[in-house]
């Protein structure tokens, strides 16, 4: 049970979910990449909460998290639909309206 | 070495990797399938914690609902077909790059942070409170942020039906 | 000391009416003929006999009297100008005989020009030149007389080429005019050098003033007052020869002398009545009228020149009249030899003789134009049915005495009046002038009696062209027969109308001695002595002998020689010319099949000395390869240097060009193009690309880590 394992394990989490939200093209892979690093929090998160008796904000923290995450996911998908419907493409370069 | 300790670095292990698979493969249905097992384990990470209840959460929201979510936004996205529902990559460099550095730096940060020696960490590793502590706090202390974390999925659950439910006329004349 | 102003001031303005309307009246005829179309003729006539009137009245008004009319005319930088006009025995005699010849060339004209659709315009430049002619005798002054000298040199080059679409006749005009220029520009000189001297135009005043300059160890010294104001003029004595020689220039352009004279033949390219008013009597005539009112201007030295230059005119274009063709032609040769005659005669200081020979000269030759004109006239008209000749040509002509017996008459007259056979005023004026330069050859001595032998072999010349004409043209069979091969063409061949033959007749009928009045004898006629020659005013030591000093017994005595030897001479002419041109004589047959005549003698004699050919060959050549060569130079120096310079511009603005391109333009390429690549980096930025953002963010949040955290 070593923490600082975990930590490196989040670490390796979050820049993987990193990595995959800024590199890959398709909306759906950033969601996942975005899901990850939230894993990645949520992870650190019960961790710490592991060596703190006493308190379980950690936990609720998480709770919380995993409760922003169902709703961000909910929302994100929804606009991949319509982002879809609208450009027949989730390729991020591709919808790009700001720069042509 | 006890089977407790196999059970959480294997785990640890199947976390590390599903992760890894995510970032390497090109195939999104693959990633979807490497990202469950990468909630299983995080579940099972939890359960090693002392965080049941976060750990059954994971699996039903996550893996049950997230997920669920996610395939069927693959599949609702792209023309399926017999090929393979492969993703694009760009600035793969730069991204690499990016995400080794923060690893470093990050790393460096858990190196030098020496989070054993804080002040209020326990080192004895006593088991939880458990369910009913964790119950009875967020229904007290927590009780406002509760109310507003339902609120605030009420909210989401309806505006991500207004946003995808309604097709106006044109938008779809736009398409 | 005389003051200039005293003489200047106005006198006699009350006579000016009856210069005015002797003047005005050709002026208006000028005006009215241009506007009166068909009526011209009848307009214009009328007002001549009006003037003509005015200046006979004016001949019992003011005949024993010398009147000077002056006036203020302007003044200018301190000098006073006027108009003057004088009115003498000559003035009035020149102004009768102006319009009494102006009033028979008008009669002549009526029926000559009758066909010719542009007569208004041609009785208009008849009224013109009267004007103008007027203008020149009865002005005192040289600058009003300069005026009209000017004016009748255009009114002649009006005239001469009034044919216009005739080529010939315009070319001949722009030669007269050309050639008339060349003698004004000494007549101008002439004006300046005596202005320079006495500050006035004014006779009066020049001759005034004449008598009181001096020579002084050979300056030529005027003073007089000029407002009061004493001016003392001295210049180098040469200037007064100068100052005579130039004038002279003007009648030499004018009076067509030798070498100016080439024009007067041409001009007969103009109507005949037009050559017999100007180029024979009147305008020509005004270089030798002007000669009279400058006469006593000139000094011995001017009047060397003037004598000379009019003995070599007389005998060159003599020579010249021997083997014309052209009857206007001939006519136009023995014009120029006269007037000759009468500028040798006042380089003599025959003052007199000169004049009277101008008169006389002037109804004979008239009268010679004018039945020359007939004959032309008839000649035409028998041309215009089918065939086509020169009517001028006396090729054409022959025996024509029967045919027109009136005219031949006339032309007898005239012509023994020009031969200068005794009982015709001729005789009388060429015997003054040949006794006169006897005279003064035999005062003179030496080369000088080169002058009085030119001036006897021109007696025999004149005598024998004169009757060649008569013999070719009517006498024989009339050889159109013979050239044309028709025998009823001479049939056509008529007399010439009354208002053709009137006027002629009259003229012929004044050339008989006894008509004027003037009786036999030369030396004692009335217009002999209205004439009298006048003393020279040049300071003594540079004035010629005047001839009023010789005895009369040198005069007495050489008479008689010289009548004898005249008329011998004028007698051998004529026979020659019988022999050689009477009916079937050798030179007759075979003259109508000549182009030219033959021998050496008979080429300079027709082609005039060659004198064109010469002025073809030094001016007109000379001229053409003085433009070529400015030609060259302007090609080939300031052309080229233009075009090098232009392309130095051309290299120049490639410089600069490049200059512009790399560097400016470079410069604000340079600047934009920063600018935008600066833009650029900005731009690539600002991808709109939420991904590449993320990852600047989390590249900061690295760096800031590892600058804060380490």
């Amino acid at each position: 049970m070593q923490l600082d394992a975990l930590l490196i394990l989040a670490v390796v989490m979050f820049c993987a979910g990193l990595m995959v939200a800024i590199t890959r093209k398709n909306a759906i892979m950033v969601l996942i990449g975005i899901e990850l690093m939230l894993n990645a929090a949520n992870l650190n998160l019960v961790a710490f909460s592991r060596f703190d008796p006493q308190a379980l904000q950690g936990q609720i923290f998480t709770l919380f998290v995993i409760t922003v995450a169902v709703a961000e996911a909910v929302v994100a998908l929804a606009l991949a639909f319509k982002v879809y419907h609208y450009f027949q493409t989730v390729d991020l370069d591709k919808i790009s309206t700001l720069k042509k | 070495m006890d089977l407790e300790t196999i059970l959480f670095y294997f785990f640890m292990g199947l976390t590390c990797l599903s992760v890894l698979y995510i970032a390497w493969t090109k195939n999104i249905l693959y990633a979807a399938f490497a990202l469950m097992l990468t909630f299983l384990g995080m579940a099972g990470l939890f359960v090693f914690l002392g965080a049941e209840f976060l750990a059954i959460t994971q699996i039903v929201v996550y893996v049950g609902g997230i997920l669920i979510l996610i395939i069927f936004g693959m599949m609702l996205t792209n023309k399926l077909s017999d090929k393979k529902l492969v993703t694009q990559r760009y600035q793969l460099g730069i991204g690499v790059l990016i995400a080794i550095g923060l690893g470093y730096v990050l790393i460096r940060l858990i190196a030098n942070g020496a989070f054993r020696n804080l002040v209020w960490m326990d080192r004895s590793h006593t088991t939880t409170a458990g369910l009913k502590a964790l119950g009875m706090q967020l229904m007290t202390q927590y009780v406002l942020a509760f109310e507003i974390i339902g609120l605030l999925l009420l909210i989401a659950l309806i505006g991500a039906l207004y946003i995808a439910g309604k097709v106006r006329k044109e938008e779809s004349h736009a398409a | 000391m005389i003051d200039v102003l005293d003489i200047l001031e106005p006198k006699n303005t009350h006579l000016l009416l009856w210069v005015l309307s002797l003047l005005g009246i050709p002026l208006i005829s000028f005006l009215l003929s241009f506007f009166a179309g068909n009526q011209a003729p009848g307009i214009a006539t009328l007002l001549i006999f009006i003037n003509l009137l005015i200046a006979t009245t004016m001949c019992f008004e003011f005949w024993s009297s010398e009147t000077i009319i002056k006036g203020e005319w302007f003044a200018t930088a301190g000098r006073q100008f006027t108009y003057a006009f004088y009115i003498d025995k000559l003035t009035l005699m020149m102004s009768m005989v102006v319009n009494f010849i102006g009033l028979m060339v008008h009669l002549f004209s009526v029926e000559y020009m009758r066909k010719d659709p542009c007569i208004s315009r041609y009785f208009a430049y008849l009224g013109l030149f009267l004007f103008s002619m007027l203008l020149i005798v009865l002005s005192h002054d040289l600058l009003f007389l300069f005026v009209g000298w000017e004016l009748v040199g255009l009114t002649s080059y009006l005239l001469i080429g009034f044919w216009w679409k005739k080529r010939k006749a315009t070319t001949a005009a722009n030669k007269a005019f050309i050639m008339n220029r060349v003698g004004d520009l000494g007549f101008l000189t002439g004006l300046m050098i005596l202005f320079a001297q006495f500050q006035s135009f004014d006779l009066e005043v020049i001759k005034s003033l004449m008598i009181f300059s001096e020579i002084e160890q050979g300056q030529w010294v005027t003073s007089y007052l000029y407002a009061g104001v004493e001016i003392f003029k001295s210049v180098d004595g040469r200037w007064l020869s100068a100052a005579g020689i130039a004038l002279f220039c003007g009648a030499v352009g004018k009076s067509a002398q030798f070498p100016l004279q080439v024009w007067l033949p041409d001009a007969m390219e103009g109507p005949t009545p037009v050559s017999a008013l100007i180029h024979a009597a009147t305008m020509v005539a005004a270089g030798v009228y002007m000669l009279a009112r400058i006469f006593v201007l000139l000094d011995a030295q001017a009047l060397e020149v003037v004598a000379i230059v009019g003995a070599v005119t007389a005998f060159m274009a003599a020579i010249a009249a021997l083997s014309q063709f052209d009857i206007k032609k001939v006519l136009a040769y023995s014009t120029i030899s006269q007037l000759g005659y009468m500028v040798m005669a006042m380089g003599v200081g025959a003052y007199t003789a000169s004049l009277f020979h101008l008169f006389t000269h002037a109804f004979f030759k008239a009268g010679l134009f004018l039945t020359a004109g007939i004959i032309i006239h008839q000649l035409h008209h028998v041309e215009s049915n089918k065939v086509s000749f020169d009517p001028q040509d006396m090729r054409v002509m022959g025996g024509l005495r029967k045919h027109m017996p009136y005219t031949f008459a006339a032309f007898l007259f005239c012509a023994m009046a020009l031969v200068g056979l005794p009982g015709f005023t001729g005789f009388l004026s060429k015997d003054a002038i040949l006794l006169n330069v006897a005279v003064w050859a035999d005062l003179k001595g030496g080369g000088f009696y080169i002058p009085e032998v030119l001036a006897f072999m021109t007696v025999v010349f004149t005598s024998f062209y004169t009757f060649r004409m008569v013999f070719l043209v009517f006498f024989g069979e009339n050889r159109l027969t013979r050239i044309l091969g028709d025998g009823q063409i001479t049939s056509q061949i008529k007399e010439g109308t009354r208002m053709l033959l009137i006027p002629a007749c009259l003229l012929a009928i004044l050339s008989i001695s006894w008509a004027l009045g003037l009786g036999f004898d030369a030396q004692d006629n009335w217009l002999v002595r209205a004439l009298p020659t006048p003393i020279y005013l040049v300071p003594i030591s540079y004035a010629a002998q005047s001839l009023v000093d010789v005895p009369d017994d040198v005069f007495k005595y050489l008479h008689p020689l010289v009548v004898s030897i005249s008329v011998a001479l004028a007698l051998v002419g004529i026979i020659i010319a019988y022999f050689a041109f009477k009916p079937g004589a050798k030179m007759e047959r075979r003259f109508t099949e000549r182009r030219e005549p033959v021998g050496a003698l008979g080429q300079i004699s027709f082609y005039h000395w060659y004198q064109d050919a010469l002025y073809q060959k030094l001016f007109v050549q000379l001229i053409i390869w003085k433009s070529k060569g400015f030609d060259w130079i302007d090609r080939h120096m300031i052309d080229a240097f233009v075009v090098r310079f232009g392309q130095l511009q051309v290299i120049i603005a490639h410089i600069i060009k490049w200059l512009d391109r790399q560097v400016v333009d470079g410069l604000v390429h340079g600047l934009t193009l920063l600018v935008g690549s600066v833009g650029k980096i900005g731009r690539s930025m600002q991808t709109g690309n939420i991904q590449s953002q993320v990852m600047l963010s989390f590249l900061f949040l690295i760096l800031l880590i590892l600058i804060f955290a380490f």
